[in-house]
């Protein structure tokens, strides 16, 4: 029998590869996209059973790095580093009117964590970021399973707590200040694990065809057309996800 | 000692513990979140779940659901909850409706099929099977969710399910030889009719079926000895579990000592039931809402943990059961405890042949003019088969003629609106013995309620 410990890493490990798959898979209705439902079904269990509340997170009631978020000026520039130099795979995306930013996540083989892409389309804390700074690491976002208990953890180590925001049920965010945290912008947050996007690309985003809603992804206007077939032998969805 | 699972078994009692509280105080801010369900009912309440930290938070400060709270609800849907909109929804699951208020249904999405049958899979484990053992199912296949439970049983054990639903006794007596069955699933009066035909086929499988290992009874309450006496005939562990639809599959069973032991001067009596912590949060509770003490009886109350497509928060099953001290089976797992073969009803529900009936459905076919009364008995017929007989009387000076074909329609109207069959006979009002109280309408004379010690 293996120790606990173990398996729930692996089992994170294991999550992380599904959720790779899935999102390889976009919006596959097919065969490969139900038998993706169901492995992260039956591994959701796995998790369960090996006494994981959440698959993504080995740590149990602790926190676990869910993304960077980096500030760039080209975001098409960024993605293709981002994604086809460095092998992300995009699984979400789209601009946030709010924040007066265009964004895009990518996820990485073995890795929890993701890449957020910012790029200010407008006058805001982001563009007002860029300009004094020129661009680069812009936050960190913690998840935890539960928000109270791990603020409760953070102010009792010393560290000071700001905007607290409860509105949303299924994103509960509160801020570290970066005068505790040594200068780094840290966001914690009690959410559920953001679902790929099914069909996002680099470009539906740039002509904003995507817009962040209640945390979500959404497409706001229709898909075009299917283009034909690429002739390289790498899955369709891969190619179009990574563009 | 069996063991299902060496992560969950392997735990100490505080770490379960803490395993539980965490899941549920989730499980509530999960339902808060995203249920319609219970976005709906909390709106009506001044529930924080952000503030919610420990199990006794959950017990102090979220509402309790009834079935006539969902219910309520899925009146506000398309369909009346039939025709649900989401595309991840991959089965519907309705509860049998005998009740005449209703029929639940609850969507269930890949997640809830990829853990349909793992805590049934507890219970044979536990009994001693093991994968590639033979177990015969007897429950119907249905859109209600016994069926697809039970198949979904054996894929999370690795047993080869027997599906015995169709065919006769006789056939399934003939099957559990012909496939070598370690297990067999049933309700204890459907056990109880096929032992008679054992008996009566000269069968001995306490030596003539050494495949058999145990008998997994579901679904209604049986005696200490009636238990006893079967597992001594069947040469099996006599096992049980209890589980309802809203707590998708068994939520508690019995380990490998049974559902029935015997005291030292043999008398029997009801062992053990573990409640499967880790998967479902099980409160007993007193009518105020106060938990119960070890040793007392009180109504189940369950909060599904799971991530589901119809999360469970707090639901009150209308079901009670007898709560027993952590560790009074003797086995070492640290889970809760609760006494074996005692679940019967809050209200005055009866299960026969396995459907839900209730007094209230047959009196409202049977109590209108020119009946004014009637009695109930069910029992164990000669082959063991479960029986309903119905006697009624007429008003004073109803002409005969004028009801002469009554009984055979009203048998008619009870099979339409509750689901089973009744002989009905026809006595004067004055032989109607006098009841106090409607459900003692009723007299449930079943073999399988022949008691030892009915107590855990």
């Amino acid at each position: 029998m293996a120790d606990a410990g173990e398996l729930r890493a692996a089992t994170a490990d294991a999550w992380r590869a599904v959720e790779r798959i899935r999102a390889h898979l976009g919006d596959d209705r097919g065969v490969l996209g139900v038998l993706g439902e169901r492995i992260a079904g039956l591994l959701g269990e796995f998790a369960w059973e090996v006494g994981m509340l959440d698959p993504a997170d080995p740590g149990g009631p602790g926190t676990r790095l869910d993304h960077v978020g980096i500030v760039v000026r080209d975001l098409r520039a960024a993605a293709t580093l981002y994604g086809d130099l460095l092998g992300g795979t995009l699984v979400a995306g789209g601009g946030h009117a709010g924040m007066g930013i265009r964004s895009l996540h990518y996820s990485y083989a073995g890795a929890g964590a993701k890449v957020e892409l910012l790029q200010p389309v407008r006058p805001g804390p982001v563009a007002r970021f860029l300009e004094a700074r020129g661009g680069g690491l812009h936050h960190l976002t913690f998840f935890a399973a539960d928000l109270t208990a791990a603020l409760d953890g953070l102010t009792g180590a010393g560290l000071t707590v700001v905007d607290v925001d409860r509105r949303a049920p299924e994103w509960q965010e509160a801020y570290l200040s970066p005068r505790g945290t040594q200068g780094c912008l840290i966001q914690v947050v009690q959410g559920a694990d953001l679902a790929p996007a099914a069909g996002i690309t680099v470009d539906s985003v740039l002509r904003d065809e995507w817009e962040w809603r209640d945390h979500r992804p959404r497409r706001v206007t229709a898909a075009p057309p299917n283009p034909p077939a690429p002739a390289a032998t790498e899955a369709p969805a891969a190619t179009e996800a990574r563009r | 000692m069996p063991v299902a699972n060496p992560v969950v078994e392997g735990m100490d009692e505080a770490e379960l513990l803490g395993f539980v509280s965490r899941a549920a105080v989730a499980a509530v801010r999960r339902a808060a979140a995203t249920s319609p369900l219970y976005r709906w009912f909390y709106a009506r309440t001044d529930l924080r779940p952000e503030r919610l930290r420990t199990l006794d938070d959950v017990r102090r400060h979220v509402p309790m659901v009834t079935k006539r709270d969902l219910l309520d609800f899925q009146r506000t849907l398309p369909g009346g909850g039939a025709t649900p909109a989401d595309p991840s929804v991959r089965q519907l699951h309705l509860t049998s409706g005998t009740s005449g208020a209703g029929r639940e249904i609850y969507p269930r999405d890949a997640r809830d099929l990829a853990g349909l049958g793992i805590p049934g899979a507890y219970e044979y484990l536990w009994a001693g099977l093991a994968p590639g053992d033979r177990l015969m199912l007897t429950i119907p296949y249905s859109q209600t969710m016994a069926g697809p439970y039970f198949q979904e049983t054996c894929a999370a054990a690795g047993l080869v399910p027997v599906n015995a639903f169709a065919g006769s006794t006789a056939d399934r007596l003939r099957d559990l030889y012909r496939f070598a069955c370690a297990g067999i699933s049933a309700t204890p009066s459907y056990v109880h009719r096929l032992t008679l035909e054992a008996r009566a086929a000269g069968r001995r499988p306490a030596t003539d079926l050494p495949s058999l290992k145990a008998i997994f009874l579901s679904g209604e309450p049986y005696g200490a000895a009636w238990a006893h006496d079967t597992a001594a005939f069947w040469g099996a562990t006599v096992c049980e579990g209890w589980g309802a639809t809203q707590t998708l599959g068994v939520a508690m069973c019995t380990c490998e000592r049974g559902a029935v032991t015997a005291d030292g001067d043999g008398t029997p009596r009801h062992a053990v039931l573990h409640g499967l912590d880790h998967r479902c949060w099980i409160e007993v509770l007193n009518p105020d809402g106060s938990p119960v003490a070890p040793g007392e009886t009180g109504e189940i109350v369950v909060t599904l943990l799971r991530p589901s497509a119809q999360p469970v928060v707090r639901f009150r099953m209308a079901d009670k059961v007898r709560l027993l001290a952590r560790g009074s089976c003797g086995c070492g797992r640290p889970t809760s405890c609760y006494a074996a073969g005692t679940i019967g009803r809050v209200d005055d529900m009866m299960k026969i042949r396995g459907m839900n009936v209730w007094p209230d459905a047959i009196d409202a076919v049977l109590l209108r003019s020119p009946v004014v009364d009637y009695r109930g008995r069910v029992y164990s017929d000669e082959r063991g088969r479960e029986a309903v007989d119905v006697t009624i009387a007429f008003a004073a000076g109803t002409p005969p003629e004028s009801v002469a074909d009554l009984p055979s329609r009203l048998r008619q109207a009870v099979k339409q609106a509750v689901g089973i069959s009744v002989d009905i006979a026809v006595v004067e009002p004055g032989q109607m013995p006098e009841e106090q109280f409607k459900s003692r309408r009723w007299r449930d004379e079943r073999a399988v309620r022949a008691v030892g010690v009915a107590d855990g």
